[in-house]
């Protein structure tokens, strides 16, 4: 302490600055604290997918048998034996799961905005009804409906196809959505509508004019939201798809599973990686539109 | 085209059918489900077989000259077994040409769901995989068709114990593809190094109380004894209850010991841990549930209570090689049981089931088949003797243990009913109290007869 304060006593031109220098120091010390405070939130936040990232690269009997995160031994074998580990390669189970949660993106953005924007905008006999009704489905606990849903597509003949997964997308089904947008709609000012019809827009053309360019925020949020949870989904696709070839990366994480002794854990943890990659990019593109429009609508509104 | 067609108009149809009933009206759904589910079937059969009209009667029959048929078969495991039986599928199809199976694999925890679903649904698979813990439900469920009723299926050299363990209520509602028993596994080089002889394969608990202290005298170390404390292990319980002509419970689900059997099973062992004969509850835990917390795996104990199944997962985690001997009692005036593995059951709905038995046939009878999943045993000796033929050690000792059970194999005692996990963690606690010295074995009985009937009923 004597040292430091020693040669700045000895300058004339510091003691002006040297108080506010003492508060800056403490804002700083604070902001560090801080930052090592959440740093080590984060840090656990994250450790299970740490432990995920560093088990993909270890060999088969360091992965619990040691606690470090960092490997001792460095493979990177687990990932091409991974990815060939299943009935079909991993490509298959990505393209298959792709080409799913896509349809499924397209089919609930396009069909909850429509529904959202009849319950928002139009006029129609028992709206308030079937609002409420569009409400309770999402109070229905998905296992309840599981046997009557598969009966009905078994009777279409829909089983082992992806149609179960997707189509129904395209009809609303999902009401969390079709209310997020509904209250988005809400709070879009009514006079773009009435100048819009002023200007002898009709219903569709109002949609498509004015509400739907406005609306993007709330689409790109049931666009990430669908997507992740589409994704994710293993009990729909377990049940609906039974072939191999119809495999989804769910499906070919849970067949690395083992069910009796010395599950592949490397495997499984290397194509987990893997299988993150896709959501993380999909969020990561998307969400720099979901800020814009924030931003831009702000502006606007 | 005309079927393309007439197949399309029907999903409109009943799309529309279910778009009315499901927007809110779910009570009078189910119906209209059943009605147009009932319609379909009959209209699928037709669209199947009408095309090929002439060949349709000969067809169910089994000769297949016609109509390829198509069945599905589901089995639980991972991509490895995925991929053994998809192979061996394929061989079936080669040796029945006109029977495709398509295989429907899934890990054991959605197994079930994922079968669940498809049996509420009404369309499961033909050959289903299932276990002797789940299999009384699917029956009860009407999903399972009696497999005595197949002519072309070759049930010979099973054990007829098991068969009758799996049959309910006259109806045979699976056939064991895989089959395990009791195993006293122990470790031949510590003997060797104790001086002591192995167990024979017929022995009674007093050799065995004998074999605990030669064992643990013979080493002479302070932390290394004769066998793990079995008190708490319900599957040596129920061995040596069978001995005295009892079991742990009746088929409803009540005990069937009484509680001076239990305060002798108890007493027996505090006499083994007072002459430091085996393992003391400070040395060695009492969850035989992992490799890890094993004793004999860990090296404080010379022999273990398992299931000859567990060998495979066993042995790369043992200090030396495993051998093998019956439990304890199981001789052959008292007989030890077989324990059925994996079944293989024929779904009730089945529209082939004619080829669905030769499915099932083909995996217990065909000698290409042997050991699908790792460490379980074919059922019949034949196709053991297959297996043994491969060369593998490990096998050969799991075949020759249930040969030496199977040729006195008595009945298989009932399932464990809903409630018996909980008495099995309450066995554990009474039999730990004794262990630490806290309660007497009188003490302990009489607690746990206070304690289990009521887990039992609930």
């Amino acid at each position: 302490m004597t040292l430091l304060k020693g040669p700045a006593e000895s300058r004339p031109a510091l003691p002006a600055t040297k108080a506010p220098n003492r508060v800056r120091r403490q804002i700083r010390l604070g902001r560090v604290l801080l930052q090592v405070f959440l740093a080590g939130g984060l840090f656990v936040m994250l450790y299970p997918l740490l432990w995920m990232l560093a088990s993909s690269v270890k060999p088969e009997n360091e992965i619990f048998g040691s606690a470090s995160l960092w490997p001792e031994e460095f493979v990177l074998t687990n990932y091409p034996e991974g990815w060939v580990a299943g009935q079909s390669s991993f490509s298959l189970y990505l393209r298959n799961s792709a080409v799913i949660a896509i349809l499924a993106v397209i089919g609930n953005v396009v069909s909850c905005t429509l529904a959202a924007f009849a319950f928002a905008r139009l006029k129609f006999r028992f709206r308030g009804g079937w609002f409420a009704i569009m409400l309770l489905t999402m109070m229905v606990p998905y296992h309840v409906v599981v046997v009557p849903q598969y009966i009905v597509f078994r009777t279409l003949g829909w089983i082992d196809t992806i149609l179960p997964l997707v189509v129904p997308k395209f009809f609303a089904v999902d009401g969390f959505f079709v209310f997020l947008m509904v209250q988005f709609i809400r709070g879009l000012p009514r006079d773009l509508d009435e100048a819009a019809e002023i200007d002898g827009c009709g219903p569709f053309r109002v949609f498509v004019r004015i509400v739907l360019p406005l609306t993007t925020p709330a689409m790109v949020t049931t666009a990430i939201f669908t997507f992740m949870w589409t994704w994710d989904d293993f009990f729909g696709q377990l049940i609906y798809l039974n072939d191999f070839t119809n495999f989804t990366v769910p499906l070919g994480l849970a067949a690395l599973q083992a069910s009796t002794y010395g599950s592949q854990w490397g495997k499984l943890m290397a194509m987990s990686v893997i299988s993150l990659i896709p959501t993380t990019a999909f969020f990561l593109l998307a969400q720099r539109r979901l800020i814009e429009g924030i931003s831009t609508t702000g502006i606007r509104g | 085209m005309t079927k393309y067609k007439s197949k399309l108009v029907r999903s409109i149809l009943v799309a529309a059918v279910a778009l009315s009933t499901a927007a809110g009206m779910g009570a009078c759904s189910s119906d209209d489900n059943k009605a147009s589910d009932g319609a379909t079937t009959t209209d699928a059969a037709t669209d199947t077989t009408g095309t090929d009209a002439t060949t349709a009667q000969a067809d169910n029959s089994g000769d297949s000259g016609g109509e390829a048929v198509e069945l599905q078969m589901a089995w639980w495991g991972d991509s490895e077994t995925n991929n053994k039986m998809i192979s061996l599928l394929g061989t079936f199809s080669e040796k029945n040409p006109g029977i495709t199976v398509i295989g429907q694999g899934a890990d054991w925890d959605s197994y079930f769901s994922k079968l669940s679903t498809q049996v509420a649904g009404g369309t499961a698979p033909d050959v289903q995989q299932h276990y002797p813990s789940t299999i009384q439900e699917y029956f009860s469920r009407g999903a399972l068709a009696d497999l005595n009723s197949f002519s072309n299926l070759d049930l010979s050299g099973i054990d007829q114990n098991l068969l009758d363990s799996l049959t309910i209520d006259g109806s045979l509602v699976g056939v064991p593809m895989t089959i395990m028993t009791h195993a006293f596994m122990y470790l031949p080089d510590v003997l060797a190094e104790a001086g002591v002889d192995a167990p024979a394969a017929s022995w009674t608990w007093d050799d065995f109380a004998q074999f605990c202290k030669d064992v643990t005298a013979g080493l002479g170390k302070t932390n290394v004894y004769g066998c793990a404390d079995g008190s708490a292990n319900d599957a040596a319980l129920q061995v040596y209850l069978h001995g005295i002509g009892k079991d742990l419970v009746t088929a409803d689900g009540q005990l069937a010991f009484d509680e001076a059997d239990f305060v002798t099973w108890l007493q027996f062992w505090a006499d083994l841990r007072d002459a430091g004969a085996i393992t003391p509850p400070d040395v060695a835990g009492y969850d035989s549930s992992s490799t890890e917390t094993d004793p004999m795996i860990q090296g404080v104990s010379a022999s273990s209570w398992r299931y000859s199944g567990d060998l495979q997962g066993w042995q790369p985690a043992a200090p030396s090689e495993i051998q093998m001997v019956p439990y304890p009692g199981v001789v052959a005036d008292k007989a030890g049981w077989l324990i059925s593995g994996d079944l293989l059951s024929i779904y009730s709905g089945t529209k082939y089931p004619e080829e669905a038995a030769a499915v099932v046939n083909f995996f217990i009878n065909d000698t290409a088949v042997p050991a699908v999943v790792t460490g379980r045993m074919p059922a019949k000796e034949v196709m053991q003797e297959a297996l043994r033929a491969q060369g593998n050690a490990d096998a050969s000792k799991m075949i020759d243990l249930i040969g030496l059970v199977s040729d006195n194999a008595g009945p298989v005692p009932p399932l464990s009913p809903a409630g018996w996990s909980e008495v099995s963690n309450l066995l554990g606690v009474v039999a730990q109290e004794v262990a630490y010295g806290s309660s007497t074995p009188e003490a302990a009985a009489a607690r746990f007869f206070a304690e289990a009937p009521a887990m039992l009923q609930g």
